[in-house]
C-alpha cells in the first residue's frame, strides 16, 4: 500500500489515494497538455461544473497566466517530450474563457511551447472557446498561427443555449452563432463543437441544428455528475449497477446515433459514437468517456500548478489538485501521482461490478469523474452506468446489422 | 429504460470489421481505425477538447 498524502492539501477519498499501489505501474507519458490561459469566464452558464460546482479553487488563482508561467510550462513540456522521445503532442488552450482578453495570450502560450519543443515534435494547438470573443480579426490571427478553434455550444438554436448566459443574464448565443458562422468559412481552423446534453431539449433538433453550423466534428458530453450529485433529471442512489433503471441520457444519445448513422453520408464526426463503434470492432479508444485506454492529459493552471483534469472539480473541493507545479516539478512527477496513475490502469481501475459486466470493456466504466462517491472514491460504476449500457447495446445492434449486410 | 435485469448479462456480439462497406459512416470509422494501426499505444484524450 502506498500513501501519497504529501501530494495534496485537501482530503482525497481512499481510492485511489490511499489504497492504490502505484509502484508496479508503468506510466504512459502525457501527450495532451491543457494550458489555462485565463482562470475567469465572461459567461455564467447555469450548469457550469467549474464555477457553479463544489470546487472554488479558481478564486485563489491568478485571473490570467503570466508570461513567466507560460515559459516554465513550455520548458517543462519540452523536457517531457525529450525525456520520452515524443514525436507529437497536443496543447489545448483553455480557461475560463481563453479569449477573454483577445487572442494575444493564446498566441503567446502556443508560441512559447512551439519554440521550446524539440525539432521533430509536432505540436497541435487548439483553443476551446465559448465563441463570444471570437471576432473576425481574432480568428484571422489564430488561423494564421495554425491554432485550431473548438466551440462550446449546447445546440444550434437560441433555445438550446438558454443556459449559456453572462453575469447579467444576457444570452451568449448571438455572438456564439456569429463565431460559428465565421468558423464554418474556415474549415482548416474549425476543430468542432462540444455540446453538453440537456434532456429538456429534443435530441434530433439539437443534432440537426448543429449540422447547420457545418462543424467537422461534434462531441456530446454527459453533464458532469456522480453518485453524490446525480445527473439532472435523475434520482440519487447508492453506487452500483442498478437494473432495470431509467436511461434518459442513453435514449437521448441513441436517437442522435440513429440520425447520424442513417444519414446516408458522413455529415460530421461524432467522437462518442465513433469511439464506441471502434471499441465494438476491437480497437482501443481515444476518448476518456469510454474504453480502457490510458488517459494522457494533464492541466497547467494559471499559477503554474500541475493538475488533473478540471472535470474532477465536479466531485469535491480540491479533487484535481496534485500539489505539484511547473516551477519545481517535472511532468514525470505528475505521472507518479495516484490520481493520474489510476487513469492509466485500464481494467485494474474498474469496480467489481464493471469487471463482471458484459459491456464493461466497451464503456470502460465510463468517464472516471462520473464514478465518484463520497467516503470511498472512484472505484464504482459510472452514475451513467445504465445509460452507457443502453447506448453501447444500441450501437452494437446497429453495427452488427450493417456489418453483416456488407460482409 | 434498460433491458430487464435478467437480460443485462447477455454478452455483446462479436463484430469483425468488414473488409469493405458501402455504409458511409462505417467506412469513415474503419478508415479512422486504420490510421491508428501503426501507433504503439493509443491514449485517451480529455473530452473537454475537440
Amino acid at each position: 500500500m502506498t500513501r501519497h498524502s504529501h501530494f495534496h492539501a485537501h482530503p482525497h477519498p481512499p481510492w485511489p489515494y490511499a489504497l492504490l499501489d502505484t509502484t508496479a505501474h508503468r506510466p504512459v507519458p502525457f501527450r495532451q497538455f491543457v494550458l489555462k490561459v485565463h482562470g475567469r469566464c465572461n459567461l455564467d452558464c447555469t450548469y457550469c461544473y467549474l464555477y457553479q460546482g463544489p470546487d472554488h479553487g479558481w478564486r485563489d488563482r491568478p485571473a490570467r497566466t503570466s508570461e513567466r508561467t507560460m515559459r516554465h510550462a513550455a520548458d517543462r513540456i519540452a523536457e517531457h517530450v525529450r525525456t520520452h522521445g515524443l514525436d507529437a503532442i497536443r496543447i489545448e488552450l483553455h480557461g475560463g474563457e481563453p479569449l477573454l482578453t483577445g487572442p494575444g495570450p493564446v498566441l503567446a502560450y502556443a508560441r512559447a511551447v512551439r519554440e521550446a519543443a524539440p525539432a521533430g515534435c509536432r505540436v497541435t494547438a487548439t483553443v476551446q472557446t465559448n465563441g463570444t470573443r471570437l471576432t473576425a480579426k481574432a480568428l484571422d490571427r489564430l488561423a494564421d498561427a495554425g491554432i485550431r478553434v473548438g466551440l462550446s455550444l449546447d445546440g444550434g438554436r437560441a433555445a438550446h443555449n438558454a443556459r449559456r448566459v453572462d453575469r447579467a443574464g444576457r444570452p451568449a448565443w448571438p455572438a456564439a452563432r456569429a463565431a460559428a458562422q465565421r468558423l464554418a468559412a474556415r474549415p482548416q481552423t474549425y476543430a468542432g463543437i462540444l455540446c453538453t446534453i440537456d434532456l429538456a431539449v429534443d435530441p434530433l433538433d439539437v443534432y440537426r441544428s448543429l449540422l447547420e453550423l457545418s462543424p467537422p466534428g461534434v462531441d456530446f458530453l454527459l453533464p458532469h455528475a456522480n453518485w453524490d450529485r446525480p445527473p439532472p433529471g435523475t434520482a440519487r442512489r447508492t453506487p452500483g449497477r442498478h437494473r432495470p433503471h431509467p436511461t434518459p441520457y442513453g435514449d437521448w444519445l441513441a436517437a442522435v446515433f440513429d440520425a447520424w448513422w442513417d444519414e446516408g453520408r458522413l455529415s460530421t464526426r461524432v467522437r462518442l459514437f465513433q469511439e464506441i463503434a471502434g471499441l465494438l470492432l476491437g480497437a482501443p479508444s481515444r476518448a476518456e468517456a469510454v474504453g480502457l485506454s490510458p488517459v494522457a492529459a494533464v492541466v497547467v493552471e494559471t499559477d503554474g500548478g500541475i493538475e488533473q483534469v478540471d472535470s474532477l472539480r465536479s466531485a469535491y473541493e480540491g479533487a484535481s489538485e496534485t500539489g505539484l507545479d511547473v516551477f519545481r516539478h517535472s511532468f514525470d512527477h505528475a505521472l507518479r501521482h495516484p490520481g493520474v496513475a489510476a487513469r492509466q490502469l485500464g481494467e485494474r481501475a474498474l469496480a467489481d461490478e464493471c469487471l463482471g459486466c458484459p459491456v464493461g470493456k466497451v464503456c470502460g466504466g465510463g468517464n472516471y469523474v462520473h464514478r465518484y462517491a463520497p467516503g470511498t472514491g472512484f472505484l464504482h460504476p459510472s452514475v451513467y452506468c445504465a445509460d452507457l449500457e443502453r447506448l453501447v447495446r444500441h450501437i452494437a445492434h446497429r453495427l452488427q446489422r450493417t456489418s453483416r449486410r456488407n460482409r | 429504460m434498460t433491458l430487464p435485469t435478467d437480460d443485462t448479462h447477455i454478452r455483446l456480439p462479436e463484430i469483425t470489421p468488414p473488409d469493405h462497406t458501402d455504409h458511409p459512416v462505417l467506412a469513415a470509422i474503419l478508415a479512422e481505425l486504420r490510421t491508428r494501426e501503426g501507433e504503439s499505444i493509443v491514449v485517451a484524450h480529455y473530452e473537454d477538447a475537440p
